[in-house]
Formats: C-alpha cells, sequence, structure tokens
C-alpha cells in the first residue's frame, strides 16, 4: 500500500469522517453508560437494540409512508417505550441479583433481538434512507460530506438534550437521584423503579438515534451494529464508565483515532484499525485505571 | 388528635425479630422523642412508618391505614423520613439535594421555601454548589434537615440527628426543630440514643426495649423516672 502525499484538505476531510463515525460510536456509548449508571447492568444487547429500532425506522419510512424525519422521531418514541418495557419485564426481575446472571440476561436479549431482526426482516442487507443529501460542503476548495456532518450535528443536538434534561428538569433530578441513592431518594417520594426504566428508555432511543445514523452509510442488516457495539464499550471504558461526558469524548476520540490511523499510519491500512485501536485504548488504561474522565467520588462519612 | 398511630406494629428481618407490637401515638403538633439502647427497635419504628421494612399491624395516619403504603407514597402524603446517616445524595450539589426535598411538591411556592431554609441555614446558599458529600457530618445533618423541610411534611421523623455532631452542633439542630414546632406546629417524632437533649425538645417520650415500649410519659416525667435516668440519662 502505497500513501498518498499528505494534504491538509484531505486530513480535514478524514478528520470529518473520523468524528462522524466517532459520533455513532458516542452515542452507542452513552447508552452503554445511562443504563450502568442508572441499573449497574453491562447491556449487551445495546447494539442489537439499535438495529431492531432501526429496522422498525426503515419499516415505517419504506412501507408505511413515513418521510425520514417523522419516521426518525417516531422510532425514537418507539424504542423509549421498548426500552423502558424491556427494564420492566425482562430485567425486574433479576434485579439485585448476580452481574453475571445480569449479563447473561442481556446476551440473551443480543440473541432474542438478533434472532427476530432476521426472522421478521430476513438476514437480507437493505438500503436505508439518508436525511442528508450525497453532497459535500465546499469549505476553502475542501469538501466536506453532509452526510458526514449532519450525522455529527443529530448526535451532538441528542447528546445535548439528554443532558439538559438531566441538569434542568424535575424529574431529570430525580433520574440522578434514584441512580445514586436510591434508598434516599424513594423516602422523598422518587419513583425509583420507574427511573430505572426510564433510563432503559433514554439509552434504548439514543441507540435508536446511532443506528439510524450509520445505517445509510453501512446498509441495514442484522449484524450492523456489533462492532460498532464493540467500539462503543471501548469508548465507554476508555472515557470511565461512569461518565457521559466521558463516553460522549471517548466515543470521538475513538472514531477519529482509528480512521486517522488507518489513513496515515502505513502498516494499519482499514483491517487492522480495530486490534490497534484496542492496543491504545489497553495502553490508556494502564496509565488511567479509572478511564480518561472517571473519577472519584469524595465521601466523607 | 393523633396524627400518627402505631397499632401492635411487628417488624422483622430474616428470623430475628425487631418489633414485638409497638403502640404509640403522635399528637398533631407534637414533638415525640424515642428513646432506647441499640437495637432497641428505635430506628426499625421509623421504617416501618416510612413503609421500608415488612411489617404487621396497623399503622394510622392522619386518620387512614397507611400500613401497605409505598414509601414514595408516603412521602408524597407528608411523611418526611430522614434517615439513619442522613441520606444525603454525597454525588450531587448541596443545591440539587435540597431541590430534590421538593420532588414530591406539586405547587409552584418551592423556591419560597428554598428561601425559607436558606435563612435558616445561611451557609446553604453560599455553598449550593458544592458536592454534598464534601459536606462535614453537622452540615449534612442540616443539609437532610433543610431537605425535609423542603418538602413542607405533616410529620417530620429524625433517626438520631445527633449521631456523630459535636455537642454545640446537636444544641443548633434541636434548637431549629424547637422553632419550626413552635411557631408552624410541626410534627416531629425523633429518635435519640441522646435521651437528655431529646427529652429536653419534646413534650412525649417513649422508650423501647427489645423492640417493645417499656415506659411512656411527659418528658418531664420521664426527666425524674428512676429507671429512665439510670439507664439513660447516667445519672
Amino acid at each position: 500500500m502505497t500513501v498518498l502525499a499528505f494534504t491538509w484538505g484531505e486530513f480535514f476531510q478524514q478528520a470529518v469522517f473520523g468524528l462522524a463515525i466517532g459520533a455513532v460510536y458516542a452515542s452507542l456509548a452513552l447508552a452503554l453508560v445511562l443504563i450502568y449508571r442508572t441499573t449497574q447492568v453491562v447491556n449487551f444487547a445495546q447494539g442489537e437494540m439499535a438495529m431492531f429500532t432501526t429496522y422498525i425506522g426503515w419499516s415505517l419510512m419504506t412501507n408505511h409512508g413515513f418521510s425520514f424525519w417523522p419516521g426518525f422521531f417516531a422510532t425514537i418514541g418507539i424504542a423509549f417505550v421498548l426500552g423502558a418495557a424491556i427494564e420492566r419485564v425482562v430485567i425486574r426481575p433479576f434485579e439485585g441479583g448476580s452481574h453475571l446472571t445480569l449479563i447473561l440476561v442481556t446476551i440473551a436479549l443480543f440473541v432474542v433481538f438478533n434472532g427476530l431482526a432476521a426472522w421478521i426482516w430476513t438476514p437480507e442487507q437493505r438500503v436505508f434512507p439518508s436525511p442528508f443529501s450525497a453532497k459535500a460542503f465546499d469549505v476553502g476548495g475542501v469538501a466536506i460530506s453532509r452526510q458526514d456532518v449532519g450525522i455529527i450535528a443529530v448526535t451532538l443536538i441528542s447528546v445535548v438534550l439528554l443532558w439538559a434534561f438531566f441538569r434542568f428538569t424535575k424529574l431529570g433530578l430525580g433520574m440522578r437521584a434514584a441512580a445514586l441513592g436510591p434508598g434516599p431518594s424513594r423516602l422523598l417520594g422518587v419513583r425509583v423503579p420507574w427511573m430505572f426504566a426510564l433510563g432503559w428508555g433514554f439509552a434504548a432511543a439514543l441507540g435508536a438515534v446511532s443506528g439510524m445514523m450509520v445505517a445509510p452509510s453501512i446498509f441495514l442488516s442484522p449484524t450492523m451494529m456489533q462492532v460498532t457495539l464493540i467500539y462503543a464499550f471501548a469508548a465507554a471504558v476508555l472515557g470511565g464508565i461512569e461518565s457521559p461526558v466521558g463516553a460522549v469524548v471517548g466515543g470521538l476520540l475513538l472514531g477519529l483515532g482509528t480512521t486517522l490511523l488507518g489513513r496515515y499510519v502505513e502498516f494499519v491500512g482499514t483491517e487492522l484499525e480495530l486490534p490497534v485501536a484496542f492496543a491504545v485504548l489497553v495502553l490508556v488504561l494502564l496509565v488511567r485505571p479509572g478511564g480518561l474522565l472517571g473519577r472519584a467520588t469524595v465521601r466523607r462519612v | 388528635m393523633a396524627l400518627l398511630e402505631l397499632d401492635g406494629v411487628e417488624a422483622r428481618y430474616g428470623q430475628v425479630v425487631a418489633l414485638h407490637g409497638v403502640s404509640l401515638t403522635v399528637d398533631e403538633g407534637e414533638i415525640v422523642a424515642l428513646l432506647g439502647a441499640n437495637g432497641a427497635g428505635k430506628t426499625t419504628t421509623l421504617r416501618s412508618v416510612s413503609g421500608t421494612v415488612r411489617k404487621s399491624g396497623r399503622v394510622l395516619y392522619a386518620g387512614r391505614d397507611v400500613s401497605r403504603r409505598s414509601p414514595e407514597r408516603l412521602a408524597r402524603l407528608g411523611v418526611a423520613h430522614v434517615p439513619e446517616g442522613r441520606g444525603i445524595i454525597a454525588e450531587l450539589t448541596v443545591w440539587e439535594n435540597l431541590r430534590l426535598g421538593a420532588y414530591v411538591r406539586r405547587d409552584g411556592d418551592v423556591k419560597q421555601d428554598l428561601e425559607r431554609v436558606s435563612v435558616l441555614f445561611p451557609w446553604l446558599r453560599e455553598r449550593r454548589g458544592q458536592q454534598a458529600g464534601t459536606l462535614s457530618g453537622g452540615e449534612q445533618q442540616m443539609l437532610a434537615l433543610a431537605r425535609a423541610l423542603v418538602a413542607r411534611p405533616r410529620l417530620l421523623m429524625l433517626d438520631e440527628p445527633s449521631l456523630g455532631l459535636a455537642p454545640l452542633v446537636v444544641q443548633e439542630l434541636f434548637r431549629v426543630v424547637r422553632t419550626l414546632n413552635e411557631e408552624e406546629g410541626l410534627t416531629v417524632l425523633v429518635v435519640e440514643q441522646n435521651a437528655a437533649i431529646a427529652l429536653e425538645a419534646s413534650q412525649r417520650a417513649y422508650v423501647l426495649e427489645v423492640g417493645r415500649v417499656a415506659v411512656e410519659g411527659a418528658s418531664d416525667e420521664l426527666r425524674r423516672h428512676e429507671g429512665v435516668r439510670r439507664s439513660y440519662l447516667g445519672y
């Protein structure tokens, strides 16, 4: 493989492309962190839930006459309800059980959603409509894909909305309190079990966003989110599994890093992106075991 | 009129029976103290009211049977339970903890109540953005009290507010509780190991021994009661 001459224009293109991929990792990683923080569950089914809801979106848009944005928001709503229902029906009975049991339950969910998607929609690859035109922005002579910019924008908007919800609303405060101190929160009137279900709902909705954003560029198939989930896990751990900001930063860094590595480091190429990314991740964790933005909580008794 | 009435309440943790049929009443506008040694069942009595322990027997609050109500529901009915260990959420800020106190409120006067507790404890406003876990023990106890007040409760239940605090801080806490009781008629049920201060602050008291009410009466009388004096006041 020969490396083409370096130009800043191309570097910029690659960086935007990397950030767009990173945005998809980031939203899925944030979904993982949300569920981990509310219910201490590592949700291996997060990617498959995203894939499944993306299929629902596809079905709305291609078979039920929805145009993209109404279909997009309807799918987010459906994903929210689905996520909350999964928590209430499937996760609730195992609450407080061992981590191993809960991991098995989410792996079971993984298999179920994967199987269901293949059964309902067949494993055949499908084209997912894109809301962004295939044209490019011209930034000082450099062509920047509208698709990439759109993905970054949609992801950032959903992350900021979610942050504002948690930061400024009463319900958001209740959800944070329920996650941090379920016992005292109940005494203050917070309906803790419902807060957990809402946490799963928000996570599923974010997953749907990431699925619908990535689907136009990789085709729709029952396995479409599996590699993304691995990256999302890496992003969440890189950022510190408890830190929402960390998950987003981790996702963007990972997307940017792997893209630039694959493009500019000769021996890496596309094939070695994933292993090299993980080697870097392991190195980072050796230096900072809590992740980049994981922090110890100060407590006084 | 009795705001709270426990009638033959029994509770157990697994095989261990914590309460063997406790009956007590708290009238509207009263401060009632619940005294007793470690393991006498004081905390369990409060927990049986707020619905955080399995029990049998009846709990009446404001005339209705609330024995089967969830803690969330009781909080909404106006019972503020400041638990053992204060229940401060360490990772949230001082102000977020206070806002959490207003979680059950449906009316729009929350600002006014935040204002009111800021007058009672002026430092709350100055340190509103500080992580609550970094406060000292006494400050955390005051924050817990302030948070309970923001809920505008009809019944305030305090579990060992004096635990681990300096004597001056304890006095300050009880002074605030008494002021609220005298000026606003707040009803209080307080669990204490520090019998001296609890009997001073309360109008009536119950002494629990191994899950049963052993002695009850007006706080003044209990202070002169031979057994109570020896066992709990130490003179």
